[in-house]
């Protein structure tokens, strides 16, 4: 009886899907189609009012920005042609000509001026004014010239421009919000439909000014659970898919059908301390013996299973200013103690907070972190915070002891220390008056030599400071089907324009 | 029965009122949603600028005031995380759900129920055992174990079904059978329970002895009297599954109501939250009065006040 339901069944199966009811999952591989699997949706297409991983990933296939990182991660011009320095507070931009936006608007200075003027505008509110908060204003030179005036000398406004989309005049005028579900860029696709929380489908943009990209349908599927998402990997279901964790890197590279790429991220992970607070922490001699307890190489080879790079200093390691001379705390728990000792700690608890889930294998690594600091004589309680709680506890300052946590290298200059370790920027519990002085006088410097060795040195100094435990540059590790032609970028992005399959 | 319902409809108003103010304590318990919605690198000003300019600046007692006057009006404001008014983005994941939940509660009836009444006409019996233990195994599964497995084997292995998402039939299948066996364990064993209680009543006896066909009595007489305590429980997996189908959702990016309120709450969305447990408050209140009143027609002896 049961034999013939389930031949019943199979046979119910095998018809549907001859009669086509039944899509085949392996469908989704037509030539001119990438899909590709994200864990969460866009926030929205509102260019100005958004400023996250996700929502990146997504809109630069619409909007562009004037400069754009290449695979190494150097700067080069994208809407504009170049852009150099006028004096200490001018710069200079030529734009690229014949560029319009899909609704057919010129792309011109004026563009340039709206965009711009409206992101630094405070009252406005941009969650991207973060990236160019110095520019005061900018001027239009000619159609295809515009000067951007900063209130102080800003050494990295082309590195900034990398984060800032140019919308339509008319849509900034109207005020950014009517992008939110309808985009309108100059960028290599345009959005067909948007179906929260399941598909985005983009369509290649026909007129697009570096002429059509080769995939014609960019589709991204949000599937939040990670074996989920590996599953649909590995069913052909989608093509691509950021963040696959290290137990099922093994399965993606021997699928046959897909494989793993990995390129060193720029987002940089260590333990911070409160040294605002009074407590063992406030000492230079037991925040180094902190860094000399952790065997970081161990932790990223046992716990990370590879996918990581050991920092130095305070730097990622593709910032394009890291000091090549710098070397890491070495390993030694010995100089550890005797650190201890001479710093007169007696054993007095120290709480590593940590979130879980917020980066790869943070509570993990953070237990592990605990356990070679005990080895090392100190009394460590770990404590896993919701993320948010934790944002809480660290914003307010009122996080006690030491911290898991991770920022991102977005400028990849070293001007990224200021917002790390300067007294009274939002997120950090640590303060230095010789720090913030060689900060402050490294951050305006133009001079390209002079500010590389301001940088190298400001780097020595924090690193011998230790505000963190340096832990690691994450590497981001994607699943990709073997026949697309495509490369994974440090900053995150996919960038399909270039892609296609072979 | 106008001043029963009338009653309960306005009982129905105060529970919806308690949810929605009790959440709201909650989730403002929860902490500061705006350090979770702004970008990690934004300065201490822009911050301040943006808790003013979503109302997170005002004391909580005008926070409230202002949340539930604008809800009597049917505004639950905008989403922070989508910038879209957040009833329209709970309405949006209406049609996932209901479809959802009526495949799963249509499997767990059209299986569970005659494997109930199977096993108890059969009790003791191999048919019986059988029935028994894979209800308690159907209860007993964790669905997040029980969907991976089954995209595993039928997605990945076999190539039958797509592992997730929603549009074609197909689609549909791995979640709602997944979510579907959780009730089918419950509704199989209280089927039988009931119709073994029934077997038993005197009535039963008095139709067999008067000569009446088995089936005549297993459908007129027993299944009908074994009915109330099945239609609660389907009732009750009903209110469920309406917002807490989250597990199996996530695994197989189901776009409904349960991963919405998760997400929200997790980015402290609060205006979508509140949204949402509206929506979901009035549904489960309304499947309820809606047992309630079927009660009556089942069995003519309840008689509503």
């Amino acid at each position: 009886m049961r034999k013939i339901v389930f031949l019943a069944g199979v046979l119910c199966c095998v018809g549907m899907s001859l009669c086509g009811l039944w899509p085949s999952p392996g469908l989704a591989g037509t030539p001119a189609r990438v899909v590709i699997g994200l864990n969460s949706d866009v926030r929205n297409f509102d260019p100005v009012n958004t400023l996250d991983t996700t929502t990146d990933r997504v809109i630069t296939h619409i909007y562009e920005y004037l400069f754009v990182r290449d695979l190494e991660m150097k700067v080069t011009p994208l809407l504009a042609e170049s852009g150099r320095p006028v004096d200490d507070l001018t710069w200079e931009i030529k734009l690229r000509k014949n560029v319009k936006f899909s609704d057919g608007e010129p792309f011109n200075a004026e563009t340039v001026k709206a965009n711009l003027e409206y992101i630094v505008k405070k009252e406005n509110n941009s969650a991207r004014r973060v990236r160019i908060s110095p520019v005061k204003s900018a001027t239009v030179v000619d159609e295809h010239t515009v000067r951007v005036s900063t209130e102080k000398p800003f050494p990295t406004l082309l590195e900034g421009l990398t984060e800032i989309y140019m919308a339509p005049t008319k849509a900034i005028k109207a005020g950014p919000k009517i992008l939110t579900d309808k985009p309108i860029g100059t960028g290599p696709y345009q959005l067909k439909e948007w179906q929260r929380e399941r598909t985005i489908t983009l369509v290649r943009n026909e007129g697009y000014w570096g002429g059509p990209p080769r995939i014609a349908t960019v589709e991204f599927r949000i599937i939040p659970e990670v074996t989920a998402r590996v599953s649909a990997l590995l069913a052909g279901e989608i093509h691509l898919t950021p963040d696959v964790p290290p137990q099922f890197m093994d399965q993606v590279a021997k699928s046959g059908t897909t494989n793993i790429r990995t390129v060193a991220g720029r987002r940089v992970i260590f333990v911070a301390f409160n040294t605002l607070k009074p407590g063992p922490l406030q000492d230079v001699r037991v925040r180094q013996a902190v860094n000399h307890a952790v065997d970081v190489q161990k932790i990223i080879r046992t716990v990370m299973e590879g996918n990581a790079k050991q920092m130095v200093g305070p730097l990622s390691v593709i910032s394009r200013h890291l000091d090549p001379a710098l070397k890491p705390y070495a390993a030694d728990p010995a100089k550890a103690k005797a650190l201890l000792h001479a710093a007169g700690y007696t054993g007095e608890p120290i709480t590593l907070h940590t979130p879980n889930g917020r980066y790869l294998k943070d509570k993990e690594a953070a237990q592990a972190i605990a356990d070679q600091l005990t080895q090392a004589g100190f009394t460590v309680k770990v404590q896993v915070d919701e993320w948010g709680t934790l944002l809480d506890l660290v914003k307010t300052g009122k996080v006690d002891g030491m911290y898991f946590f991770g920022r991102s290298d977005t400028t990849l200059d070293g001007s990224m220390i200021r917002d790390w370790f300067r007294t009274g920027s939002t997120w950090v519990t640590y303060s230095d008056a010789k720090v913030d002085a060689a900060i402050d006088k490294a951050l305006p410097i133009v001079n390209p030599e002079k500010r590389r060795q301001a940088f190298h040195a400001l780097q020595a100094q924090v690193q011998e400071q230790a505000p963190w435990l340096f832990l690691w540059t994450q590497v981001d590790v994607y699943g990709v089907h073997k026949n697309l032609e495509w490369q994974p970028r440090g900053d995150e992005q996919f960038n399909l324009k270039t892609a296609g399959w072979k | 029965m106008v001043r029963y319902l009338a009653s309960r409809l306005a009982l129905t108003l105060l529970t919806v009122f308690l949810a929605l103010s009790f959440m709201f304590g909650v989730l403002h318990l929860a902490g500061d949603p705006v350090l979770l919605l702004v970008p990690v690198d934004s300065s201490a000003e822009h911050i301040e600028r943006m808790r003013v300019q979503w109302g997170f600046a005002d004391p909580l007692w005008v926070q409230y005031g202002r949340f539930v006057w604008r809800a009597c009006h049917g505004d639950f404001g905008t989403s922070l995380k989508y910038n879209l008014p957040a009833l329209s983005l709970v309405l949006e994941r209406l049609p996932a759900t209901a479809l959802l939940t009526s495949v799963s509660i249509l499997f767990a009836v059209v299986v569970g129920l005659p494997l109930g009444v199977l096993a108890a006409i059969r009790e003791g019996r191999l048919a019986d055992r059988l029935a028994t233990v894979g209800s308690v195994l159907g209860q007993s599964i964790p669905s997040f174990w029980l969907g991976l497995l089954l995209i595993l084997a039928f997605s990945v292995t076999l190539g039958l079904v797509p592992t997730g998402g929603m549009g074609t039939p197909a689609q549909l299948l791995l979640p709602g059978v997944t979510l579907g066996l959780y009730s089918l364990g419950r509704v199989t064993k209280l089927t039988r329970a009931s119709v073994l209680e029934v077997l038993r009543a005197d009535y039963i006896r008095t139709a067999r002895a008067k000569g009446a066909r088995e089936t005549t009595v297993l459908f007129r007489h027993v299944l009908k009297n074994a009915a109330n305590p099945i239609v609660t429980i389907i009732g009750l997996q009903m209110s469920g599954l309406i917002g807490g189908a989250i597990v199996v959702e996530t695994i197989f990016a189901w776009p409904g109501l349960g991963r919405l309120i998760v997400q929200s709450i997790q980015f402290r969305d609060f205006p979508t939250a509140l949204a949402a447990v509206f929506f979901t408050a009035v549904t489960v209140s309304l499947i309820n009065l809606f047992v309630d009143l079927l009660y009556g027609l089942l069995n003519p002896r309840i008689v509503h006040e």
